[in-house]
């Protein structure tokens, strides 16, 4: 599932879509994915379950939560990830435009000092549970 | 009622008022008691519904749209008008300067039967920068007996015509002139090359007076007495003309041409109008006989907020006349606000339509779902920009420009709609600053002195070449983030969508105004000067601290770092919460169309069946955004359960949970069987252990799983 990066050497951004058995991300995940290319955004789009990002968090990037399945975003706040629950209008309507922007405000805040992985070939951000402090605090408001 | 109703209530019950009151954030927060970001949340879904218009600037204001453009479909419903009589406290919410509607309000009670006043109250700028003019006018209609003939001077497009017709409707609302009184409007140029035609059409002729004379003819002075005789273009009045008009203006006598009996009478309240210089154009002894000349500002005259508000009023002309919403993109509005516009308020209207034409034959042709004006839109003159604003932007109303044309007095800033107006127009110069587009940069500079635009203000640029409006996001999303710190170095964030045929030559002229510190963007622009940081190195690349570090290089920022702006608030990263009922509607209308083999309206409804049902035999409350998301769940599970679709294998202690949450797992294995039962299909009992989940808000399978690790 690997997307030539079309700028610099950027990797592409592994987002999880998560829902119960993946049954109905589906439409949400080609919509999601459109968004991204319509930004240019290198950006794949995995609709999975609880259990598969519990498994191989280290594949993802971000993660984000369909409605139905916010009980377990605490459980799964502690795999570091960037994560957010789908807010459940854009949800509902599979606005790939609007969970794209929640993804984006998501993604770790800039960080002042030089950071460790950015001269890294295909540094990819850390994902430790304090360089993703941003990411956390960020959980969207109309869900909470 | 909903908190959203309540505002939209409140917004339109401004609209009873004289002029259209706009409301910001705070002050609707402030008349509802509610905190500004929720004012501010609800404000922003209500404009994109549709039904409240904004006019941009810091702050962004707001007004609901007219009652007679239907909010878009799907919409649940616009409350009826407002019949609260009572317009917004005039003490705390000051309304914008009139703002002109064509015609009242479906519904509502006929404000201009409120009196006199409210006639001039429909123009654009009556409290604003035609308050003399308006104060004029209804002095010389007012002055007994039958008023004061006034000429009306101003450059082409002003609105004299409509002007005059004003005066007109306030002379009979104020009783001096009668109901139905004649209004007759002529063009002096129409029959310039003929004086003696044009003679006769004005003062009648009798038979045989001149060639072709062959009956006795009444003329438009004797149409119009008792009313109004309005003349356009009254240079083009020859000097003979003139002088027949002084009997009529002295006394109210005149004669028919070739008449030599009594003279006749007629009672008219002359109004002529004029581009040229009067002491020119027209006889002194003429001039003599107009006690009141009123002059109406050119639009570059005008303070830029009232640009804004005819821009949105001819806008939203153009929307009900195709009974669509008419959106336009920050740049085509920057365009529209800056653009010199020779032809004033006419031009301007005709620009705005043709730009609406060509967006609507865009829209019929299936390119979009609304009708969005965008640059590629507009007519080449409005895209080319044109020469500086005469007046600076930001200027208040022309002080002592309006000496040259008239005895008219310019507005002053003192009076509070002057005030807002410069306080308005002052707050747009770094994005009007983007409109100027650079391009009229060779045609003569500024005045000296005159722009209060900071030279080269600092901007950043965000861009996108598709008209999907991705530069407005990024935008939100770097204010969001960098907020504090652009604020700090004066730096403004400016969305830019172009097309990709204008991208070189239109960011070559941003860089003449513009010191553009960086551009952030989904494609890298023409300009190798300029650093450009691609929106997926700021998602997951060190973007944010290469940004961060260009602002903070020394250079960067303006000259003289202009009054930090006052940050907005925060942009609302999700879309605000939508009300359950707009969310299962939506649910339905998606799943309608992905569903084939569930009838989705019925397994939307049985799916909220099964929570309720879950609700009453537990006594638990489900939260209403879980509900949405199982519903659509159980959707999709019903649809794929029917085409006998497999499951994924998913380990899920089930036993456990029964023997933990026995009342629990039982009531919702019953709402499950239920709805299994009414759609006829059988889903695997990993779907209990999955829903039970769901309802209590427990991550079971992670509790029970770190037990065991533990």
């Amino acid at each position: 599932m690997s997307v030539p990066a079309p700028q610099g050497n950027h990797p592409a951004l592994r987002v999880a879509l998560v829902c119960s058995f993946g049954m109905s991300t589906s439409l949400l995940q080609e919509s999601l994915e459109r968004a991204a290319r319509a930004h240019s955004l290198d950006m794949v789009v995995e609709a999975v379950g609880t259990a598969e990002v519990r498994q191989h968090p280290e594949s993802y990037d971000a993660i984000l939560l369909g409605p139905q399945v916010r009980y377990a975003r605490q459980s799964l706040a502690r795999l570091g990830k960037p994560l957010a629950v789908i807010d459940p209008f854009v949800y509902a309507t599979a606005n790939g435009e609007a969970a794209l922007r929640m993804l984006l405000a998501l993604m770790p805040a800039p960080v002042s000092a030089p950071s460790e992985h950015g001269n890294a070939p295909g540094g990819r951000p850390s994902g430790t549970p304090s360089s993703r402090g941003g990411g956390q605090r960020r959980s969207p408001r109309a869900t909470e | 009622m909903t908190r959203r109703e309540r505002v939209f209530r409140l917004l339109q019950k401004g609209k009873t008022g004289p002029g259209s009151p706009a409301w910001t954030a705070s002050q609707v927060a402030s008349a509802l008691g509610i905190s500004r970001c929720n004012a501010s949340r609800e404000l922003n879904a209500l404009y994109h519904q549709g039904r409240v218009n904004k006019i941009p600037g810091k702050p962004v204001r707001f007004y609901a749209r007219s009652v007679e453009q239907p909010p878009p479909p799907g919409d649940p419903g616009t409350p009826a008008p407002a019949t609260e009589p009572a317009g917004p406290d005039p003490g705390r919410l000051p309304p914008l300067p009139g703002l002109r509607r064509p015609g009242p309000p479906a519904g509502a009670a006929l404000p201009e039967s409120a009196g006199p006043e409210s006639v001039f109250g429909e123009l654009v700028g009556a409290r604003g920068s035609l308050r003399p003019a308006v104060r004029q006018a209804q002095a010389a209609v007012l002055y007994p007996p039958h008023g004061l003939a006034t000429l009306l001077l101003g450059p082409t497009g002003v609105g004299k015509s409509l002007f005059a017709q004003i005066m007109y409707r306030y002379a009979v609302a104020s009783g001096r002139l009668r109901p139905g009184a004649p209004f007759v409007a002529f063009n002096c140029a129409d029959y310039a090359h003929n004086p003696q035609l044009l003679l006769s059409q004005l003062f009648g002729a009798a038979r045989g007076s001149y060639t072709g004379a062959q009956a006795d003819r009444a003329g438009l002075v004797e149409k119009a007495d008792g009313g109004v005789l309005f003349l356009d273009e009254i240079h083009r009045l020859p000097s003979e003309g003139q002088e027949m008009f002084f009997p009529l203006l002295d006394e109210g006598h005149f004669r028919r041409l070739g008449e030599t009996g009594a003279e006749r009478h007629a009672s008219v309240l002359l109004i002529g109008a004029t581009t040229q210089d009067p002491a020119a154009a027209l006889l002194e002894t003429f001039r003599r006989r107009i006690p009141i000349t009123i002059h109406l500002p050119g639009l570059a005259e005008r303070p830029l907020v009232e640009r804004a508000e005819l821009i949105q009023l001819f806008l939203d002309r153009e929307g009900r006349r195709m009974g669509k919403t008419v959106t336009v993109t920050p740049l085509a509005w920057q365009l529209l606000l800056s653009y010199e516009c020779q032809g004033n308020v006419g031009q301007l209207r005709s620009d705005i339509q043709m730009a609406c034409a060509d967006a609507f034959l865009e829209y019929r042709s299936g390119g979009r779902a609304g009708i969005l004006v965008d640059v590629a839109h507009l007519p080449e003159r409005v895209r080319r920009g044109g020469a500086p604003h005469p007046g600076g932007w930001g200027s208040p109303p022309a002080q002592g420009d309006g000496g040259r044309a008239g005895s008219a007095t310019p507005p002053k800033s003192a009076t509070p709609a002057g005030r807002r107006a410069c306080r308005g127009s002052r707050r747009q110069e770094p994005a009007a600053a983007l409109g100027k587009n650079g391009k009229g940069l060779g045609k003569g500079g500024r005045k000296p002195g005159s722009s209060r635009v900071p030279p080269r203000a600092a901007a950043l640029l965000t861009l996108c070449l598709s008209r999907e409006g991705s530069a407005v996001q990024l935008q939100q999303w770097v204010e969001e983030r960098l907020g504090p710190q652009l604020a700090r170095l004066g730096v403004q964030v400016i969305p830019v969508s172009l097309l990709e045929e204008e991208v070189g030559s239109t960011l070559a002229a941003l860089l003449r105004t513009l010191k553009v510190v960086a551009v952030v963007g989904t494609v890298p622009p023409p300009l190798p000067e300029v650093p450009y940081i691609s929106l997926h190195e700021l998602v997951v690349g060190d973007g944010w601290r290469r940004l961060e570090g260009l602002l903070a290089s020394p250079g960067t920022t303006a000259v003289n770092p202009a009054p930090a702006p006052v940050p907005g608030p925060p942009a609302v990263v999700t879309r605000p919460a939508a009300a359950l009922s707009d969310i299962v509607a939506a649910l339905a209308a998606s799943l309608r169309r992905c569903l084939r083999r569930v009838d989705a309206d019925q397994a939307v409804a049985e799916g909220f069946a099964v929570i309720q049902q879950w609700e009453r035999e537990t006594g638990q409350r489900c939260d209403p955004d879980t509900a949405v998301g199982v519903v659509m769940h159980l959707c999709c599970a019903a649809e794929r359960a029917r085409g006998g679709e497999p499951w994924p294998d998913v380990p899920m202690d089930l036993q456990r949970m029964e023997a933990e949450f026995p009342r629990a797992w039982q009531a919702t294995a019953r709402a499950l069987a239920a709805f299994e039962r009414r759609l006829g299909v059988r889903l695997p009992e990993l779907e209990a252990g999955f829903l039970l989940q769901a309802l209590l808000q427990r991550d079971l399978s992670a509790e029970f799983h770190s037990e065991r690790s533990v």
